[in-house]
């Protein structure tokens, strides 16, 4: 495997309070990384940390590989960070020159328009919104095409149809442009839609790193059956060798082996004359994994 | 580390602040050197106006300043030796209060408003701390020079004729002034970068250089009352940056000023290079 970050007993203590401790994160060129955890759980001290913008009381970080060994990193962290006495554009520029880059108001504009604000790219974006301020903050992260991007919380302050765009956009530079991706957000179910990989923090703890194979495999998962003939239902599954089940009402039965199976269940359950309202594959969310995981530290 | 550095110039040539500022110096200077010119000046109508209600000028300067550049003498609160003291008087400390709104105005809102944010991958603290000394002396330069334009067009004004010592003195008193208001920005911005927030950082500068100063002088002419072949200005003007008393043409305060611009920058980058370079960012 080739890790593009890697940190290795990696610890911030501010006075009295450790907020992460003895953090080793692995995170997979390529990948797009959740890092999922309550308030205070160290999420973005160790994304702080990634970018430099602090200092890690012990332990290291390496990020870079053989074959990508001083990556470019575009970074949005908390809230916007903008120079709001000066236009979008200008914010841009900025970042460009602060880069090595040479000003290229298109490129600038390009981007702009990426995030949907090329009709306010010369205006001062202190007379902006929280979700503008965001799209700019966004697309300041993407200038300079950055090999990882670093964002906490980026869909914060979004409205409905924003959260939308910023998912097509990550799934975009993830899929087509093969960035890496380090995330984090509260809004799991969103989270689980271009997550790749996981690392659960708790407590500046990491709890599990796993990827999203693998926490669907570990997941408690059962095959609904809602049917008329209950008694008749659970013996068409036992002449299948289907034996592990639970009856929860007079007409609801959960399976819970052999989901693969779940068309032919439903087909020698019909051709036996059982009347079948449902027949469906349920898996614990993201938030249910979580709040799993994370149960036994509480 | 250049392409920060210029990064600050076009965010500066954008936001115009630092330009409104060195206008505002300009414009005090002016302002400073016309009242000091009216007072001192060769100006008729006012002589006549002395001459009327006081029977003499209550501000004349005793001597020709141009012929005795050392002859010394009491005017009012001040004393005045040449035309180069008389650049002194008229700068005052304005320039001090000038130096660190720059350093509060454009410098800490690169922290302050987050921007940091977007390139603290890039660049490093020592990096950032770096450029902003750089910043601080181009500026401190800048307004040193406005300043003394400004009081070589009120001499011509009032006077009309140039600052007595040459060019040669004139030159070593502007880099010298622009040195120490160097090391006093340099000292306020690792001030700012030394406590969390801006705002007690600057507010603490001010104490410093503006309350600190009477204090400070207050103990250098006791000092001098007990020694008085120890000149203790020298070490006054030194540690508060009060260019009223860095004279024109005098060597012996040139170079004290430097040893301390020395001490104050040495400090400042010692700070910065180890307790500081440690601390987060945001």
């Amino acid at each position: 495997m080739s890790y593009i970050i890697t940190t290795s007993d990696l610890t911030k203590q501010y006075k009295n309070v450790t907020a992460v401790d003895s953090v080793d994160l692995h995170v997979e060129e390529g990948a797009v990384y959740g890092l999922i955890g309550r308030n205070g759980a160290g999420k973005t001290t160790i994304l702080k940390m990634l970018s430099g913008l602090a200092y890690p009381s012990f332990g290291s970080i390496r990020i870079g590989n053989s074959h990508l060994p001083k990556p470019k990193i575009g970074v949005l962290i908390e809230e916007p960070g903008l120079y709001t006495s000066l236009s979008a554009l200008q914010n841009m520029e900025i970042k460009r020159i602060a880069l090595g880059l040479k000003s290229d108001e298109k490129a600038s504009r390009d981007l702009l328009s990426f995030v949907g604000l090329a009709n306010w790219a010369d205006v001062r974006c202190g007379s902006f919104s929280l979700g503008m301020r965001q799209r700019l903050s966004i697309a300041l992260a993407l200038s300079g095409d950055p090999d990882i991007l670093i964002l906490d919380e980026p869909i914060n302050g979004l409205d409905p149809q924003g959260i939308h765009d910023v998912r097509v956009v990550l799934q975009r530079l993830n899929q087509e442009a093969g960035k890496t991706i380090l995330i984090s957000s509260h809004l799991l179910d969103e989270l689980s839609k271009v997550a790749t990989t996981y690392g659960i923090l708790e407590r500046g703890h990491l709890m599990k790193e796993a990827t999203e194979e693998e926490i669907l495999n570990s997941m408690p998962a059962y095959v609904r059956f809602i049917v008329d003939q209950i008694d008749q239902a659970k013996t068409v599954l036992e002449s299948m060798g289907i034996f592990s089940y639970q009856t929860k009402s007079d007409h609801m039965l959960h399976v819970l082996e052999q989901f693969e199976r779940r068309d032919e269940m439903l087909e020698r359950m019909i051709m036996a004359g059982i009347h079948v309202h449902e027949c469906q594959l349920i898996r614990e969310s993201l938030e249910q994994y979580f709040m799993g995981v994370t149960r036994e530290v509480r | 580390m250049k392409n920060l550095f210029f990064a600050e110039l076009y965010r500066a040539k954008k936001s115009k602040s630092p330009l409104i500022l060195l206008l505002v110096c300009f414009g005090l200077s002016l302002m400073t050197g016309a009242v000091y010119g009216l007072m001192f000046g060769n100006v008729p109508w006012l002589q006549t106006m002395y001459d009327e209600y006081f029977g003499f000028n209550p501000f004349s300067i005793p001597g020709d300043l141009e012929l005795d550049p050392d002859l010394g003498g009491l005017v009012g609160f001040f004393t005045v030796h040449n035309y180069g003291d008389f650049i002194s008087f008229a700068i005052k400390g304005n320039l001090r209060i000038f130096i660190v709104f720059f350093v509060a105005v454009f410098l800490t809102p690169l922290r302050r408003s987050g921007f940091i944010k977007n390139i603290a991958s890039h660049h490093s603290r020592t990096q950032v701390f770096l450029v902003h000394a750089i910043l601080v002396v181009i500026y401190s330069f800048l307004l040193t020079d406005v300043s003394v334009i400004a009081m070589i067009l009120m001499i011509l004004v009032f006077f009309r004729g140039l600052p007595t010592g040459g060019i040669l003195n004139l030159l070593v008193y502007t880099v010298t002034a622009g040195l120490l208001l160097s090391a006093i920005g340099i000292f306020v911005l690792m001030l700012t970068d030394l406590m969390k927030r801006q705002m007690p950082a600057i507010v603490l500068s001010m104490i410093y250089l503006w309350f600190g100063a009477p204090l400070l002088f207050s103990a250098s002419e006791v000092a001098r009352l007990l020694r008085p072949e120890q000149n203790f200005r020298i070490e006054y003007i030194s540690l508060v940056g009060n260019l009223q008393l860095l004279s024109v043409g005098k060597w012996d305060t040139v170079w004290s000023s430097l040893l301390v611009i020395v001490a104050y920058v040495g400090i400042a980058f010692l700070l910065e290079l180890t307790l500081i370079k440690r601390r987060d960012l945001i």
